[in-house]
């Protein structure tokens, strides 16, 4: 496997273990800003990951950025990291600068007329409040185009998601200064918000799987670990088969991820993987949740033992980009269009996919 | 922590070429047999189809030429078997001989024994059966009680083996049995054993009805049956070492999830022109199952490609794989409101979803039932 994407792993495990505390974990909407944890992830280059090297950024692909992701769920770092991996790989693609500081996605596509004016409602936009710009795909008579807006010029209506990550609204009704025109599917940002919320998800059922049976080992009733109760057993089995079963969906999604800007034929085996692997994410998000929450008993419905960080996470993030139902009719629509025999050969060409350009 | 990334390996270029050549023979050697047939899959007994693949080169994929295997590895293995199940191609024949006894002769087995059956299983020819469960011995495979005594000719087998699959047609069985006993623990003093089944002196072998109605397993009882000293697979004594390598592989394949396919096609057939968006729903959350189920299957095979031991991993693909399997009758119950009946002028939807409906409760049974796998993951996970 890819050398870089193990220099990936150990650089976020190594920036992420230790420096991600229970206060920041458990933030709420009101938390400041955690700056110092955002300057580490900066100066590790995390952010321009995916920007090619020639333009100062780290020229890794898709797949190396996998851990990365996966580590921003594992360790639930409440920071727009996957968010500005993703804006800052569409802004390289479409030839535009890449603006200093914190940079988030639009969830949602607006309409951009030749005059260089956008207009209209963008809704939970991750740190939109925090942010000094925000990518948007425009779609609308003159195909699709990228522009950057920049987040002081807009009035953010902050809200957050259940687990305190900020997920603000505005109305944009404004001029930019350029726009990239790009050919792109126009639902472009709603496939990479559920690649990136397919990752992160993985990512934390590994942490809750590592906890709860951490805390079986620990924790005595009846004069016997928890661990030692075959029923107690059985559950991290199937805690820790769910938690395998999303990684390998979101892994297959990870390695084909360069593909999804590209329109037709060519792209939707990458847009395939990623339907599948956050439906899977978003119906296994329950189980997860659940059987974590169980092996802790009382104490893991505490604040203070700190779970939540994870549990609200997973219950916030199955919905954004897609719930399950979302994604399921995707697929099946796909599915019965295609039969049997042409949906076999699609999956077999989209999964293993090939590492496409970043 | 175990590592559960399951992470996709890259498919060389031979696995692609070999998908696209089964493709086309399956494509055409299938194209008479019913939905029905099709629809037994790896449990589909077809003498003249397990011949005509072998002859294509389609089995022992990765056994060596030297013993007429077509010397590829297990990712070139892992793609045509997955073909040959979403086809419906009635393997049944070779399965367990490619899938884990050809396997088992290769790493443990001697030079003669390996030259005299390997060719015949890459062949299609030669089926062979498992005998490990007992009437007392099922999920507690320690707790077998088949014996085996050293005398001059060889070895005199006494003892009963249960849910023998093929034994009633196979020709070799490989067989767990005790032939020292237990001292420090439990899994000590197995022998393997490869049994010349049509030389039956001291062998009846009995079919078990299942409730399907169909007689494909069996009881095998030994009565001082003399098998000769070169029967013996590997080292004495060390065939608890060899069963853990052997199981690992039997539970390794995508056969694991891809059980009733044939089901799954039907079921696309019938909604095809539905415009109930339960129908979109449904079939949806089947496809992300599947194409889940088959990443992790494939990491599997990245493992066994790479020489990595695939026990914890495959008991895992294995445990969600037959969930899904079971499923899957129900659901298209739900979504589509037809009985499923075996009676002959039924549709093929109903045949089929007749058929496998029964078949399902085997699914978390066979090869392991769900209950060890858990066990197998408990114990990885440092809780027994």
């Amino acid at each position: 496997m890819s050398e870089l994407k193990d220099l990936v792993a150990e650089a976020v495990s190594r920036v992420f273990t230790g420096n991600v505390s229970d206060e920041i974990r458990t933030g709420t909407g009101e938390s400041p800003w955690p700056a110092a944890l955002w300057r580490l992830c900066v100066e590790q280059g995390f952010d321009q990951f995916l920007v090619p090297e020639s333009t100062g950024g780290g020229g890794g692909l898709w797949i190396d950025a996998a851990p990365l992701v996966r580590g921003c769920g594992e360790h639930a770092v409440p920071l727009p990291l996957p968010e500005a991996l993703a804006a800052r790989w569409l802004l390289a693609l479409g030839g535009l600068a890449q603006p200093a500081g914190i940079v988030t996605l639009a969830p949602q596509t607006l309409t951009l007329d030749g005059a260089l004016h956008v207009e209209g409602l963008l809704h939970g936009v991750p740190w939109g409040r925090s942010s000094d710009a925000v990518v948007v795909v425009c779609a609308g008579g003159r195909g699709t185009d990228l522009a950057v807006l920049r987040s002081s010029a807009l009035d953010w209506h902050a809200s957050t998601n259940l687990a305190g990550e900020p997920r603000d609204d505005t109305k944009v009704s404004l001029n930019v200064e350029r726009a990239a025109a790009i050919v792109v599917p126009p639902e472009l940002p709603e496939f990479l918000g559920a690649l990136l919320r397919a990752g992160q998800m993985a990512g934390a059922s590994l942490a809750l799987l590592e906890r709860s049976t951490a805390y079986a080992h620990e924790r005595t009733q009846f004069g016997r670990k928890l661990g030692q109760f075959q029923v107690i057993q059985h559950n991290l089995a199937r805690l820790a088969t769910a938690a395998s079963a999303m990684n390998a969906a979101a892994s297959a999604a990870f390695v084909g991820a360069g593909l999804l800007a590209v329109p037709g034929a060519r792209g939707s085996g990458a847009r395939l993987a990623v339907a599948i692997a956050k439906c899977r994410a978003s119906e296994l998000a329950e189980s997860v949740a659940a059987i974590a929450h169980q092996v802790h008993g009382a104490m893991g419905f505490t604040a203070e033992v700190g779970l939540h960080a994870w549990t609200r996470r997973l219950w916030s993030w199955r919905g954004e980009f897609g719930n399950a139902a979302h994604w399921a009719g995707w697929l099946g629509a796909h599915a019965l269009r295609r039969g049997p025999e042409r949906l076999w050969a699609d999956l077999t060409d989209a999964i293993p996919g090939t590492s496409g350009e970043a | 922590m175990p590592d559960l990334l399951f992470e996709l390996p890259e498919l060389p270029a031979s696995a692609r070429r070999l998908r696209r050549a089964v493709r086309k023979f399956l494509q055409r050697e299938l194209s008479g047999y019913s939905p029905l047939v099709r629809s037994a899959s790896w449990d589909g007994f077809d003498q003249e189809f397990s011949r005509r693949l072998g002859a294509a080169g389609f089995i022992g994929v990765a056994l060596p030429r030297r013993y007429g295997g077509r010397g590829g590895g297990m990712l070139d293995r892992y793609v045509v078997l997955e073909e040959c199940l979403v086809a419906g191609a009635p393997t049944g024949l070779h399965w367990f001989a490619d899938r884990q006894s050809g396997p088992l002769l290769l790493k443990y087995g001697s030079e003669s024994q390996r030259k005299a059956i390997l060719p015949g299983i890459c062949r299609g020819e030669l089926c062979f059966c498992i005998g490990m469960s007992e009437p007392d011995a099922g999920s507690d495979l320690a707790g077998l009680r088949t014996q085996g005594r050293r005398v001059d000719a060889g070895w005199v087998l006494n003892g009963t083996k249960l849910w023998t699959t093929n034994a009633h047609r196979a020709d070799y069985m490989i067989a767990l049995v005790r032939t020292a006993p237990a001292t420090a623990t439990r899994h000590e003093g197995f022998s393997q054993f490869l049994i010349d089944l049509k030389r039956p002196p001291g062998i009846q072998v009995r079919p078990v009805r299942d409730l399907t109605g169909r007689e494909h397993f069996n009881e095998v009882v030994f009565t001082d049956c003399l098998v000769p000293a070169e029967a013996l697979i590997g080292e004495e004594g060390k065939g608890w070492n060899q069963v853990t390598a052997e199981l690992a592989l039997e539970r390794s394949g995508p056969e694991r999830y891809l059980s009733c396919h044939v089901l799954f096609e039907q079921l696309l057939n019938v909604l095809a022109r539905s415009r109930d968006p339960r129908a979109r729903d449904g079939i949806g959350r089947l496809v992300a199952r599947l194409a889940t189920l088959r990443s992790m299957s494939l990491a599997v095979a990245g493992m066994l490609d790479a020489g990595r031991d695939p026990g914890l991993h495959a008991s895992i693909v294995k445990d969600l794989g037959a969930e899904f399997e079971q499923a899957l009758p129900g659901i298209c119950q739900e979504l589509v409101p037809v009985q499923p009946t075996v009676a002959p002028d039924a549709s093929d939807y109903q045949q089929v979803l007749a058929s496998l409906t029964m078949l399902s409760a085997s699914f978390s049974l066979r090869g392991g039932t769900v209950e060890i796998l858990r066990g197998i993951v408990a114990r990885h996970l440092g809780l027994r």
